[in-house]
């Protein structure tokens, strides 16, 4: 074999390995979104037949009202983010691709909600998805100020849930709540609270 | 010549690109994804009042499973099937040797999923857990699940103590199952 085939064989290697690690790659942060409703230049996707599950003021059918609460969670971290943008184009530089709202039976009635965080797989100080999922048995409420579980407030609860898809992790004073990221359901998820602003700050100097 | 060199090329780029491919799914990274739930705070036997059953037994298999969500835009998700071996049927009327349930959380097929809101269980622990059944519930996928996922499992000490595995209180056991008891009204 003379060594101009061995240079061959050897960049042929070469380049199938990094073939090879760029299928699997590929696969592993390939999304799904097919099927679901994008708002324009937001980076935030909502299921809004899931949506419509909601018992929303009575009844089911609000996707629309959810959105519209959601939207205004993502204005209260938006204002926060220090000139990070997480619309439009510079949403592809944020820690998280997209937000992923969406309806869900849990089943369990002590989840008022969760928020599910994949890192991704090469940097885990980037986020690919956060899902936001509202239990649907509960009843929910714009504009209600309430953590009843038979009028939730969803701003708040959306507030606290895209805290976490930011990135922030629940914060457990039990004697004397004062952040939006409060472990269970308080006043407090009304707004960022001085320490979640802290915490942004450090997060998205 | 010069065939056989092109030949022995290509069979080795497939060769190394499979075997590649094969050492990535074995021994690749691993996504990771972190859950957190906005859970109303209740005591054991809050709990015990919303439970299908109570159960007191011994942990006796743990298996995490990588499942497929079946709604668009869910990602995969790990769980953790429980199961447990029953040593007091405190009520619900199991009636069985073992019972079973699903908690978010683990790793399996290169996916690590960590669940704040979910119990750590070791093998041979005894317990003391609240369990609802739902066939139609989306997120355990039909399987039973704890009822205020931590709040409603206790770890159980051979001195009778028993601790609540979200918060960490500790309880005198068997005052705790006779409450529970009345809670659930029976």
């Amino acid at each position: 074999m003379t060594s101009k085939t061995r240079t061959t064989i050897a960049i042929s290697a070469l380049l199938a390995v990094a073939i090879g690690l760029s299928i699997p790659t590929a696969m592993a942060t390939a999304g799904t979104v097919e099927s679901y409703w994008w708002k324009a230049n937001t980076g935030m996707c909502y299921n809004a037949s899931s949506l419509n599950n909601m018992n929303v003021g009575g009844s089911t059918g609000h996707s629309s009202t959810v959105i519209t609460e959601v939207e205004q969670s993502r204005g209260v971290l938006n204002a926060e983010m220090n000139g990070v943008d997480i619309t439009g184009d510079a949403w592809q530089n944020c820690y998280a691709n997209h937000f992923d709202v969406a309806s869900e039976n849990v089943a369990d009635s002590t989840v008022l909600a969760y928020e599910l965080s994949y890192l991704d797989l090469f940097d885990s100080t980037k986020m690919t998805q956060s899902e936001i999922r509202f239990n649907t048995d509960h009843s929910w409420s714009a504009n209600s100020s309430s953590c009843s579980t038979s009028s939730l407030d969803i701003q708040w609860i959306g507030n606290h849930e895209m805290g976490h898809g930011i990135g922030l992790k629940h914060h457990t004073h039990p004697a004397s709540p004062d952040s939006m990221m409060y472990e269970s359901c308080h006043p407090k998820y009304a707004a960022l609270q001085t320490v979640d602003k802290t915490a942004i700050d450090i997060h998205y100097p | 010549m010069k065939n056989k060199n092109i030949t022995l090329l290509a069979l080795s780029a497939v060769v190394v690109a499979l075997a590649s491919f094969v050492a990535f799914e074995e021994f690749g990274p691993t996504t990771v994804a972190y859950s957190a739930a906005v859970m109303i705070p209740k005591t054991p036997v809050q709990i015990a009042g919303e439970a299908d059953y109570a159960i007191i037994g011994i942990v006796k298999d743990m298996t995490p499973i990588r499942v497929d969500m079946p709604n668009p835009g869910d990602e995969d998700r790990v769980y953790t099937d429980v199961t447990i071996h029953v040593l007091d049927d405190v009520y619900g009327n199991h009636g069985e040797k073992t019972i079973s349930f699903r908690i978010m959380g683990g790793e399996a097929s290169k996916l690590k999923m960590v669940a704040e809101e979910s119990p750590e269980f070791r093998l041979g622990e005894t317990v003391l857990v609240y369990i609802n059944q739902d066939p139609d519930n989306y997120t355990f996928q039909g399987h039973n699940y704890l009822v205020g996922q931590a709040q409603g499992a206790l770890s159980i000490d051979e001195h009778g103590n028993a601790t609540d595995k979200y918060r960490g209180n500790t309880f005198n056991k068997d005052l705790i199952v006779s409450q529970s008891k009345i809670s659930k009204g029976v």
